[in-house]
């Protein structure tokens, strides 16, 4: 568990950073609802593996397939609506 | 090259190549390979000195609470009634009844319902395929192993270490903590202290058994039974309760059931002769209470030692689940009580009845709430019908009830949450969809194939 919850910080870091300068660099503005979004896309996505990762150790395949598609699905929900929100806005303002 | 090949040849040939084929096929199939042969791989049990849990219960996880007169921890005692003799007992009754070929008594009773267990199983296994019958075959062989040590540690058979001449003294506070401490080093992973109180009597046997349990049998069988005195002639029973091994007894049915309960009953006769030999090496008096040489039921001893709660199942739930293997020693060193626990489970069981649910004989009751039942004592609990289970045990072999509980899951976080969720009665029925959600209703058992190290 210990390595899957570095792995997950690792890559979370490395996106959060290419993330956030191609942000600065085209301007993109963000609101605090955003951040709030993406802080709920990194707990669903840390949860989803956190889940799979405990019943796959329990051996329990039906249920770490359940909590993955609970979570992963979630995940890409909220990550999709936090994409739009941003897109929208800042297309707005016209950048 | 214009050869031909006459028909002589060709069948002589073709029989040639057919053989060779199916002696590969064979030589594959019987044998390993060389890397195996050194490294077949495998796993240890979780069982004891293989630590599962935490060595010390949460205590966000239960409350502590008062002994109170006609309670038991928390299941009400409504009157006592008489001492039973132990060799009424089921386990006792299968000895007996199997080694003198003695199947009489009124439907209802011991004799024909063992019987038909037998008979039950003797159907099934020629029902079933060989590989399943290699798997029984397997089993047997674990359960021979276990009544070695049941036949060999029978009353009176087994060595006692001397009381030393002198004696460690320590305050019952001190005590207390260097022998929990040294039952865990050994390998239990839960220890509480029971006083031996007046409200303990009718749990004591009025006549202990002389022999040890071969389940097989024995030859030329007696057993004129042993008294057990009352006032007991100890004050104390150190119980203590290791994790069976969760991904064998998960197979839920079957063989590897059989075997893996074996091995965990077999160990259970180690850490009390371990500890009554430390106790008496100390200088104090103390009785290993083992599986062949008992003199109570131990579910009452587990519940006011503050190991868990009595379940729906009949079993002692503990928040780590139901599948506990519990050990006793009595002893007169001067020791500190502990308090039973209180973690939500009646409330939880009366919305649960997934142990009742699952139970392929309906020996759980699936009444709502918990009732007067007339067993040892009159109390109000669930009815659970001994003689279904042992039958069901016997014939088949069977852990569903201590599996299937939302209890008995590792010690991990998300459990941790699960449990401190599910003590909280307004949340067990959350709790127990939850369950259902991920583990399902009526859970499959864990593949004999894929988990079993003869396999």
């Amino acid at each position: 568990m210990t390595g899957i919850v570095f792995l997950f910080g690792l890559l979370l870091g490395i996106l959060g950073t290419w993330l956030w300068n191609t942000a600065k660099e085209r301007s993109i503005k963000l609101a605090w609802v955003d951040y709030l979004l993406i802080a709920i896309f990194v707990l669903m996505a840390g949860g989803g593996i956190w889940f799979v990762n405990t019943f796959t150790e329990e051996s329990v395949a039906s249920a770490a397939r359940s909590s993955g598609l609970i979570f992963g699905l979630l995940a890409l929900l909220v990550l999709g609506v936090t994409w739009q929100l941003i897109r929208r806005r800042n297309h707005k303002s016209g950048i | 090259m214009d050869e031909k090949i006459n028909r002589r040849d060709f069948v002589k040939g073709a029989g040639l190549a057919s053989a060779a084929t199916v002696a590969t096929l064979m030589a594959t199939a019987s044998t390993v390979s060389a890397e195996e042969l050194v490294n077949p791989g495998g796993k240890a049990m979780d069982e004891m000195g293989n630590a599962s849990i935490k060595r010390d219960l949460p205590e966000s996880f239960y409350k502590r609470i008062e002994n109170k007169a006609g309670y038991i921890g928390t299941t009400r005692v409504v009157a006592p009634t008489q001492r039973l003799d132990a060799r009424e007992h089921g386990f006792s009754q299968i000895v007996r009844r199997g080694s003198t070929g003695d199947w009489s008594g009124e439907p209802g009773d011991w004799g024909p319902i063992l019987l038909a267990a037998v008979q039950e199983k003797k159907k099934h296994a020629a029902e079933i395929s060989p590989l399943e019958a290699a798997d029984y075959t397997w089993s047997n062989a674990f359960q021979i192993a276990m009544d070695r040590w049941h036949i060999t540690l029978e009353p009176g058979r087994y060595q006692q270490a001397p009381i030393a001449a002198t004696k460690v003294e320590l305050s019952p506070e001190e005590m207390t903590a260097r022998i929990k401490k040294i039952c865990r080093w050994f390998g239990c992973e839960q220890v509480g202290i029971c006083e031996v109180t007046e409200d303990m009597k009718p749990f004591f046997y009025s006549v202990g058994r002389t022999r040890g349990t071969y389940t097989t049998g024995h030859a030329n069988y007696v057993d004129n039974g042993r008294e057990i005195p009352w006032p007991y002639p100890y004050k104390y029973c150190i119980v203590m309760a290791d994790k069976c091994d969760t991904d064998t007894l998960n197979a839920l049915t079957g063989p590897l059931v059989e075997a893996s309960a074996k091995i965990a009953c077999s160990q259970s006769d180690f850490a009390p002769h371990y500890l009554e030999s430390i106790i008496r090496s100390l200088g104090h008096d103390a009785k290993a209470n083992i599986f062949s040489d008992t003199d109570i039921m131990d579910t009452p001893f587990a519940v006011k030692a503050g190991l868990g709660e009595l379940g729906r199942s009949g079993l002692v739930i503990s928040p780590w689940g139901a599948q506990m293997r519990i050990m006793e020693v009595f002893t007169n060193l001067p020791l500190v009580p502990d308090k039973p626990i209180d973690f939500g489970l009646q409330e939880f069981c009366k919305v649960c009845k997934k142990c009742a649910d699952n139970c392929p004989a309906s020996a759980i009751s699936m009444d709502d709430e918990p009732s007067e039942v007339d067993t040892v004592v009159k109390s109000i609990r669930w009815f659970q019908d001994g003689k279904k289970c042992l039958a069901q045990r016997l014939a088949y072999g069977c852990s569903k009830c201590q599996g299937v509980c939302p209890w008995s899951k590792p010690d991990t976080l998300i459990h941790e949450v699960g449990r401190m969720v599910g003590q909280n009665p307004a949340f067990a029925p959350f709790l127990v969809k939850l369950d259902d959600f991920f583990y399902n209703r009526y859970p499959e058992g864990h593949a004999t194939g894929e988990w079993a190290p003869w396999r």
